[in-house]
């Protein structure tokens, strides 16, 4: 690559978190009119470097430069400031206020006019930024309440655009999106690559790296591992060096053996549910299947896992759990009736943040751990350890907290919860979103170990190969009903089930 | 709906709670057959009872909205009126002046009171709660210390009490309301603290300074304590210093007004909220006098009614939630008969 373009570089660059060491003297170049992927298993340390560029944090040691300059910003204003802007992985927006005030937040004094914010005058250049990433559907004067999750994330990136970066590092955004938000940021990158800028974006979806990036970058462990250019991007050679070893061609299901047991389990009838478009749905799951649940953004199919789960209330109809003949009441009962349940909103629904991983995987599981009215520590770290080593949650102990662990290791904790428990009904909504193929290859060799065991899951997601991959039977749901219904065949394509989405 | 009508529903949605609270006691204390509520001498009670807790109500809101908890502003009204009242007593200022000369100087005490607080906050870095206590027992200690424990005595200088004239108090409160609105609605101060209260991480990584709009908080929490001193002293033409954290129950007043004021906050604005707040305390306490309740029952009453209106405004969202479920339920049992069918 021409030196005349490196805009960014560091030089044995470290991180370390106590014991942890997150980066192991880096040397990164990063480069004008390029796509950098930046891929790793989680925990390699691809969010820490960038959240070192942007000023989230300190580096422990090393050099970073900026256009050839010494670059040791302080604060994440201070990086946006000199041009790098970041789109994070976790929430970024501020609630209660609104959309143009997102947009600007901090830069109000802009629209002072004779001691006077303007109102008006930042709605509309809030509305202009929007429009400029293609977001002309949202009213920027509404408060950010007012459109849903994967909206806020394209307000967070109009605000970033809206600062105008040399350099655009998106942070695993787009598990959080739709397929039209998704459009949206590749337009954006390949908009920032064109006018000669850099983008460096992290994702655990390879696909969608290796069709957007122009060069990648592997992490492993906190180490570079290696550096591709587009003609030498090959799926299985990825794999190898962001997980050390050989993962050859098995990752989802081998067989494509879709016939499962007569005996049903849950009985969904008729249901309608309180929030979201599910109305009038029925559907039967049998003992040891695998049922894939699939549809666009609003279909139906989050609120579905709910409903089944207790979470959600239930406005007409039944979820009858049929070996005990309960209709389930809410998430206590099924628990108790041996369910277990994985929301797709980790942080807000399937942790506590600030408690520690023991706390999070005992908490399910207190009911298996305990004597009598007591909790022994034995037993329970025993327990947690289990599912730590079962899962490989990359932690310094079980005593650290959550809210401290990549994206990838609070989704194998939420995973622990449940397979601690044993469950025999497991519904798993976007098991895997933001999950690194390793991990995602365990995960789905343990899904289809609990199938052979004659357990039950419920597999939601909106990833059409995972579930095409995985599931025995494909439900598909469009505004709140079902559309389609799939066996699982080899000759299944996404192609199919994207004509009955839409 | 077009602009015109949505502010006319928001000026209407805003001071119904003081219409309704304002008709219905007048209604139930001419049922008891004690006339008198509300009008004459009893407005001017409620004029000032609200004039008085609505500027200690803002004081408290403008920390608390943020979650923090001061438990100092009892000991700035006591101290910035001890202070400022006094030097007002010695300077010698014609009439009106002399009176507003005390505002003036009360405020300012206030104001640097509240700047000492905020800056105890930041530097510290302690729980706003523990702070504040600490804060409190300092101030009460000077205000005992100075003009040999004798606090403020205004007696005789019926020139500096002309607060409690309604057309002054409401002079007074419309000015403080016009700043305050400004600051909270116009200013980059105000922006923050939306952000702040809402989503402080967020807003303190991309530039907005927490502490810097910390310190403002305090010090305009202060100034308005200043003012609530101002009426206090204008009714009472004393006050005495205070020991052993007693200058926190000057803050009880604070709760009902403010609540309601976050509440009418999304319809105009929340300082207006926490007066329209304050008025129907006022219109609650007067009441309850004309009614034979004693202080106790009159404390205990407003103890139920805070309770009431935020147990209301937790969930009135389930009306509009029932009035959803209601419609989808009708749909979804007419899919299925039309099914049937």
């Amino acid at each position: 690559m021409n030196e005349d373009k490196l805009i960014i570089e560091t030089r044995q660059l470290c991180k370390n978190f106590g014991p942890t060491i997150a980066l192991n003297h880096v040397d990164l170049k990063i480069y004008r009119g390029q796509i950098t992927g930046l891929i790793g298993e989680n925990g390699s340390g691809k969010s820490t470097i960038t959240s070192i560029l942007a000023g989230m944090q300190p580096a422990s040691s090393g050099e970073m430069f900026f256009k050839g300059k010494p670059h040791k910003p302080s604060t994440m204003i201070e990086g946006a400031a000199l041009g790098i802007g970041m789109i994070v992985q976790e929430q970024g927006y501020v609630s209660g206020i609104s959309i143009a005030q997102n947009i600007f937040l901090g830069e109000e004094g802009r629209f002072r006019r004779h001691g006077i914010i303007s109102r008006s005058a930042m709605v509309k250049a809030a509305q202009e930024a929007l429009n400029n990433i293609g977001c002309n559907d949202i009213d920027a004067s509404w408060y950010i309440e007012q459109i849903d999750l994967q909206d806020r994330k394209l307000v967070e990136l109009a605000r970033v655009m809206a600062s105008n970066p040399e350099v655009l590092v998106v942070d695993e955004t787009t598990t959080a999106l739709s397929q039209r938000g998704r459009s949206i940021i590749y337009d954006i990158m390949r908009r920032m690559r064109d006018e000669d800028k850099a983008v460096i974006f992290i994702s655990h979806d390879l696909d969608e790296l290796m069709e957007v990036c122009d060069r990648m970058v592997v992490l492993r462990d906190g180490n570079l591992i290696t550096d591709l250019d587009k003609p030498e991007f090959e799926p299985n050679l990825i794999k190898r060096h962001m997980v050390g070893r050989d993962m050859g061609e098995k990752y989802y299901r081998e067989d494509y053996d879709g016939t499962v047991s007569d005996e049903v389990v849950l009985d969904v009838d008729n249901v309608t549910s309180g929030s979201g478009l599910l109305i009038n749905f029925s559907m039967q799951v049998h003992k040891g299947e695998i049922l894939g649940i699939g549809g666009l953004s609003h279909c139906g199919m989050h609120e579905l896992g709910k409903v089944v789960f207790g979470e959600e209330k239930i406005l007409t109809g039944s979820v009858t759990h049929v070996p005990s003949g309960q209709k389930i009441r809410d998430a206590r009962h099924a628990i108790k009736l041996g369910m277990g349940y994985v929301s797709k909103d980790r942080d807000h629904e399937a942790l506590v943040l600030s408690a520690s991983i023991r706390d999070n995987i005992s908490s399910a599981g207190l009911d298996k751990i305990n004597d009598g009215p007591f909790i022994l520590p034995n037993k329970e770290k025993a327990y947690v350890n289990q599912q730590v080593q079962t899962l490989s949650i990359k932690c310094a102990s079980i005593n650290q907290n959550v809210q401290y662990l990549s994206g990838g290791n609070k989704q194998k904790v939420v995973f622990g919860k449940w397979i601690g428990r044993d469950c025999d009904i497991l519904i798993l909504d976007c098991p895997t979103r933001g999950v690194d193929v390793g991990v995602k290859a365990a995960m789905y060799a343990l899904i289809d170990d609990m199938k052979r065991q004659g357990k039950t899951i419920i597999m939601i997601s909106e990833e059409l190969a995972e579930l095409i991959g995985m599931a025995d039977r494909l439900l598909i749901l469009k505004d709140g009903s079902l559309a389609g219904e799939f066996q699982r065949s080899r000759q299944l394509t996404e192609h199919e089930i994207i004509e009955c989405m839409i | 709906m077009s602009k015109s009508t949505r502010i006319l529903k928001n000026i209407v949605i805003t001071l119904a709670p003081a219409v309704i609270v304002y008709l219905f006691f007048l209604l139930i204390t001419n049922l008891f057959g004690e006339p008198g509520f509300g009008v004459g001498d009893n407005l001017r009670v409620i004029g000032y009872n609200m004039v008085y807790s609505g500027f200690i109500a803002l004081a408290v809101s403008y920390n608390l909205t943020s979650g923090r908890f001061d438990f100092s502003v009892g000991s700035v009204l006591i101290l910035s009126l001890i202070v400022g009242g006094n030097i007002a007593k010695e300077i010698d200022v014609p009439e009106p002046f002399g009176a507003v000369l005390m505002v003036v100087l009360v405020v300012l005490v206030g104001m640097l009171c509240g700047l000492i607080s905020g800056l105890f906050y930041i530097l510290l870095r302690l729980p706003p709660m523990v702070t504040s206590l600490g804060v409190a027992m300092i101030f009460e200690a000077i205000g005992f210390a100075l003009f040999d424990s004798e606090g403020l005595r205004l007696y005789t200088r019926q020139d500096l009490l002309i607060w409690t004239k309604p057309q002054n108090s409401f002079i007074l409160l419309a000015l403080v309301l016009i700043v305050l609105i400004y600051l909270l609605n116009f200013t980059k101060f105000g922006y923050n603290c939306r952000s702040l209260q809402t989503g402080q991480k967020n807003a303190v990584e991309v530039g907005v300074n927490e502490k810097t709009n910390s310190v403002v908080c305090y010090i305009i929490a202060g100034g308005l304590m200043g003012f609530a001193g101002i009426m206090y002293i204008s009714q009472n033409g004393i006050i005495a210093p205070q020991t052993g954290l007693s200058s926190s129950s000057f803050m009880m007043n604070a709760f009902l007004p403010m609540f309601i004021g976050n509440a009418l906050a999304k319809y105009s604005d929340r300082n207006i909220g926490v007066i329209v707040g304050a008025f129907c305390q006022a219109c609650l306490s007067s009441a309850l006098v004309y009614l034979g309740a004693g202080p106790s029952m009159q404390t205990v009453m407003n103890g139920v009614a805070v309770m009431l209106f935020l147990i209301y405004v937790s969930n009135n969202y389930k009306f509009a939630l029932h009035r959803a479920w209601r419609e989808k339920k009708e749909k979804a049992l007419g899919m299925t008969s039309a099914a049937k069918q």
